[in-house]
């Protein structure tokens, strides 16, 4: 342990070095067009959660590169997984943990509710929901 | 290294063998412990986002272009910050190399990069809150619904425009602004008579509550024109056949009534000189028969008088007739001038301070996500009229939170810059500070790897 430390302050020519990070920069800038012209193609128009995933992943992908190599990760010894993996999972379960009471909140709503709610206006015309009776009425009680 | 300093001294009867916990420096595990702190912040920011986005109420979310977010600036900023990512990283092999004036200068580069990312990000805020963006209410003009607080906020905002216009014209100012003033006042009485009252007398009157809605939505999109509302744009179509219909309808209602009054009229002229011929018969009629007038006589003079009587009253009714008549007209008369005024705003005219509505927003729904620009509020800045942005709040709350704190590491890690680059030369003895705040300078830019689709592409 006490010797790949010393090494990395000596040897550190064989990791690294200014060729691989220009790379890994060259790399970063494809990506991030790729997820710009991913937003502002026909496959975002058709299809957007496809799009989304696409440019989510192309985001993890930046991020790994930017950790691997930048951060020095990919040369690092095995502490990093101590550091990196279990603050990922807290974050994972973090996220996940929000979807059933704040992500699927609307799901639930009361007819008080959606009243107080901004609505798509798409609601109004097309969907005879009771929310839109409710605000008829609450817009008579107005006057 | 532990070991050989316990060799050293002689109360050795324990002998401790130190190893340190991890194979790095002190410095970077404690960096990294702070990081790894970092990832759940910026995750539950992130993870809060991603769940009130798309747990919103079903297409309510701000489209890019409805709340000024330009793509673009967001790609340069995103690559400003790999930029500066480069440079760090060439900063940190500078340094490792004893080659200090580079590194010295590479980190300088750093700094000026994210200098320049953090002013990027100021043009952007304040073109929000140029259009009334903010993240709370007290400056904030976004309504999440355009339903009657809306309208009524819309009204209040104009009715207090007009108090100060009239307020400072009253204070005399000089001619050329005067004249401004007056210009404002226009429009503001326009505004509030043809289209916040014409809006209001529509809601309460009509029996459609679809037309209700397609009324308010039209309200909401003339002053600040979304993308999701270009229907918008088909509601006036239909609106201006009704007030046309309406200005039809009225017209000839008019006119029969003028045509009632000019009778009316005739017929109390006619009563009146009647009377008046009569009058002068009866005197005749008096004077001839003297203080004693025969039978015969009498019953002429009571006949007239009775002819008298009744010519006043045919007057007398003629004149009560007019009056309601003339009422009548009034009402008519006003509700085509509201109807008239309305025409006016949707097609224009030369006497309107407003332009047409329809010239005033630009719907240009060709690319991917759809640009709508103009309407009452960027027509005339100084109106600043409170919005409609459904699910806005929410948005204007999660943008201004994730991008700040984002902003604030940023900001942090410029001011440590600035702090090291005032420092002793980066040779090799400094190169793991150098490598330390390179390590937060990436985790920053990170973090705008994730923020910057799901802010600006999504």
């Amino acid at each position: 342990m006490n010797e790949t430390h010393e090494h990395s302050e000596v040897t550190h020519d064989h990791h690294g070095g200014n060729a691989k990070y220009l790379a890994v920069f060259g790399a970063l800038i494809v990506l991030t067009a790729i997820s710009f012209f991913l937003a502002n193609s026909s496959v975002y128009e058709t299809s957007p959660q496809v799009a989304r995933a696409a440019m989510l992943a192309v985001s993890c992908a930046k991020a790994m590169l930017v950790m691997l190599f930048f951060m020095h990760l990919l040369w690092e010894a095995n502490w990093k997984y101590v550091l990196t993996i279990p603050a990922s999972l807290m974050s994972v379960f973090l996220v996940l943990m929000l979807v059933p009471d704040v992500g699927r909140r609307t799901e639930k709503y009361s007819l008080e509710r959606w009243r107080h709610a901004s609505e798509p206006v798409e609601a109004h015309h097309e969907e005879s929901e009771p929310h839109a009776e409710s605000e008829a009425g609450e817009e008579e009680a107005a006057h | 290294m532990a070991t050989a300093a316990h060799d050293h001294d002689h109360h050795g009867h324990i002998r401790l063998e130190y190893q340190p916990a991890l194979p790095i420096p002190n410095g970077k595990v404690c960096l990294w412990l702070f990081l790894s702190t970092e990832i759940m912040f910026f995750a539950a920011l992130i993870g809060a986002y991603i769940v009130l986005r798309f747990g919103a109420p079903g297409g309510t979310w701000p489209g890019v272009h409805d709340v000024h977010v330009v793509e673009t600036l967001g790609a340069i900023n995103t690559f400003v910050l790999i930029c500066s990512s480069v440079t760090i990283v060439l900063a940190l092999e500078a340094a490792k190399r004893d080659q200090t004036a580079k590194a010295k200068a590479l980190l300088f580069l750093t700094l000026a990069l994210g200098t320049l990312f953090l002013g990027i990000k100021a043009v952007e805020y304040k073109s929000k809150f140029d259009h009334g963006i903010y993240p709370q209410y007290p400056h904030g003009l976004v309504y999440d619904k355009a339903d009657m607080y809306y309208l009524q906020a819309v009204r209040t905002r104009l009715q207090k425009h007009r108090a100060d216009l009239e307020k400072e014209l009253s204070d005399k100012p000089s001619e050329s602004r005067s004249k401004l003033l007056r210009e404002r006042l226009d429009v503001v009485d326009t505004l509030l008579t043809s289209y916040v009252g014409w809006t209001e007398r529509q809601i309460a009157t009509s029996d459609d509550a679809a037309w209700r809605f397609a009324q308010m939505d039209m309200f909401a999109f003339y002053i600040y024109p979304l993308a999701r509302n270009t229907a918008a744009t088909s509601y006036l179509k239909e609106d201006l056949r009704i007030v046309k219909a309406k200005l039809a309808e009225l017209a000839p209602q008019m006119e029969a009534s003028k045509q009632q009054i000019a009778k009316y009229q005739e017929q109390i002229e006619s009563s009146k000189s009647k009377v008046e011929a009569l009058q002068k018969q009866i005197d005749e009629a008096k004077k001839a028969a003297g203080e004693n007038p025969t039978e015969q006589q009498q019953a002429a003079i009571e006949k007239l008088e009775a002819e008298q009587a009744a010519a006043a009253k045919v007057q007398t009714e003629a004149t009560a007739a007019m009056t309601s008549a003339n009422a009548a007209l009034q009402a008519v008369e006003l509700e085509w001038k509201a109807a008239d005024g309305r025409r006016k705003l949707i097609e224009g005219d030369s006497n309107s301070p407003i332009p047409a509505l329809r010239a005033i927003v630009e719907v240009d729904t060709s690319g991917v996500h759809p640009k709508v620009h103009g309407g009452l509020n960027e027509h005339f800045s100084w109106l600043r009229l409170p919005l409609h942005i459904p699910s806005g709040n929410m948005w204007a709350s999660t943008y201004f939170l994730l991008t700040g704190f984002h902003a604030l590491h940023v900001a942090v890690g410029l001011l440590v810059f600035v702090i090291v680059l005032l420092g002793r030369p980066l040779n090799r003895a400094r190169a793991n500070v150098v490598e330390n705040i390179g390590l937060y300078w990436h985790f920053v830019d990170l973090v705008w790897i994730f923020l910057f689709p799901l802010l600006y592409l999504f």
